[in-house]
Order: C-alpha cells, then structure tokens, then sequence
C-alpha cells in the first residue's frame, strides 16, 4: 500500500508542477506581447534608417521629391 | 466507431481512415468487438466505452446530436448513468480514456494545427504531457492493471490498423 500512496503522492506533485507551469507560461506569454509590441515600432524606425527600405510597404524612400512625410528622409 | 463518425472530415483533409478498408462494415465490427469485450469482463468493458463515449462528446458545447441534445448534455448524462451504475470503475475509466485523448491529440499536433478541438492546441503541449501522466497516475492507482492494459491496448490497435490501411492502399495502388 505505501508504493500506492507514492503514485497518489507524484501525481499531487506533478500537479503543482503544472499549475506552476500553466500560470507561468500564460503570463509569460501576455508579458512577451507586450514587450514586443513596445518593441516592434523602434525596431522598424532602426531597420528604416539602415536599409532605406520601409519595413511596412517595402517601398525605398523617396529621397527627391517631397510627396511624403514620413517616408522623405531629407525634411 | 470514431474512424465511422469522422468519415467525411477525413474525406475532406485527405486522410487515410478504417472506413475506406472495411466501408459500411465499420460498425458491425465495432459492435462485435464489443460484444465480445463484455465476454472477457463486461464492467470494465461498459465503463471504457461509457468513458470514450462521454469524453468525445464532452468537446461538442454548440453541435446539436440527433437526439436533441447538445454534446455536453449527452456527456454529462452518459457520466451520471456510469457513475451511478459503476461507481469507482468509472472514475479510472475516464482518467485513462483521457490520458488515451491526450496522447492521440499530442499526435495530431503536427497534422491539424488549427484544429478548435485539439487539445494541444488548446492546452499547449507540455500542458497536455503532465495532465496525461497525472491522469495516468490516478488511474493506475485506482485500477493498475486496466490503466497498463488500455495503453498497450492502444498502441497495438493503432499499429493494427495501420497495418490494414498500409494493405489497403497496396490493394489500391495495384489494381490501379
């Protein structure tokens, strides 16, 4: 019988394990949104400025004529 | 039975199923095979089909059964008749049918990943492992010998049934 009382035990045990873990990765999961979400615009801004190419339209920047503000580099 | 019910979703995905092997004969073997698990040991025999049947329809919360019910009321009313009628071999009927549901949708992962239903879509996979290995755990403490035989029973009738689709789709590729 205490070999049976060990099973019942592991189980308990894993259990805990899982609601650890259950918690931990949605949580996790919620953080990390968010992070890259804050990251994701200063990152397109850097890729921008390096490649001259628009991460979003993948348009390259139109250096001579001023049609637009946000993708003229030169204003 | 579940290869009968799902004929037509795997007909559209393009999936091998017993139902193209044995066709309209599906169900009379499965009834016979059940008739003669009730010869070997007819409480352990009701409480696992009692057990599949509740826990394949536990997942249907919109679909309406021809009987009139949602599947979840099926579910719960299959539960309560087993539980009444069989008591604690219910309980470990379910915990292994469970752990059997797990492992198949841990399987199914790769194939069918944006499956609603999936459980390790649902879950997350590791999720799925330990609540498998907890269900396996508390039903091997309730009824050891049936929580090892319906794994080993498991695995052997997959591996039989692949066996007769792999004969099938050489019967099919021959003759073609």
């Amino acid at each position: 019988m205490p070999y049976f009382n060990k099973i019942l035990f592991t189980a308990f045990e894993i259990s805990i394990f899982l609601f650890g873990y259950v918690i931990g990765r949605r949580m996790g999961k919620k953080e990390g949104i968010i992070e890259g979400m804050s990251i994701v615009p200063l990152d397109w801004r850097k890729q921008l400025f390096e490649t001259s190419i628009c991460p979003l339209c993948n348009q390259e920047l139109n250096l001579k004529v001023n049609c637009d503000n946000v993708h003229n580099r030169e204003l | 039975m579940d290869d009968y019910l799902d004929q037509d979703i795997d007909i559209l995905e393009n999936e091998q199923n017993l139902f193209t092997v044995l066709e309209l004969g599906v169900l009379p073997y499965a009834l016979l095979l059940l008739s003669l698990a009730f010869f070997l040991d007819s409480v352990t025999a009701l409480s696992l089909f009692l057990a599949s049947f509740a826990v394949g329809m536990g997942g249907n919360l919109t679909a309406k059964m021809p009987s009139g019910l949602y599947g979840y009321q099926e579910s719960f009313i299959v539960l309560l008749l087993g539980f009444l009628s069989l008591k604690i071999n219910m309980l470990s009927s379910i915990l292994i049918i469970i752990v059997i549901q797990l492992l198949d949708d841990i399987k199914d992962y790769k194939r069918n990943k944006i499956n609603k239903k999936n459980l390790a879509f649902l879950l997350g996979k590791v999720e799925c492992y330990l609540l498998a290995v907890i269900c396996f755990l508390l039903s091997f403490y309730l009824d050891s010998i049936k929580a090892v035989s319906s794994i080993i029973s498991t695995y052997l009738i997959t591996y039989i049934i692949r066996l007769l689709l792999i004969k099938n789709e050489k019967a099919v590729s021959e003759t073609t």
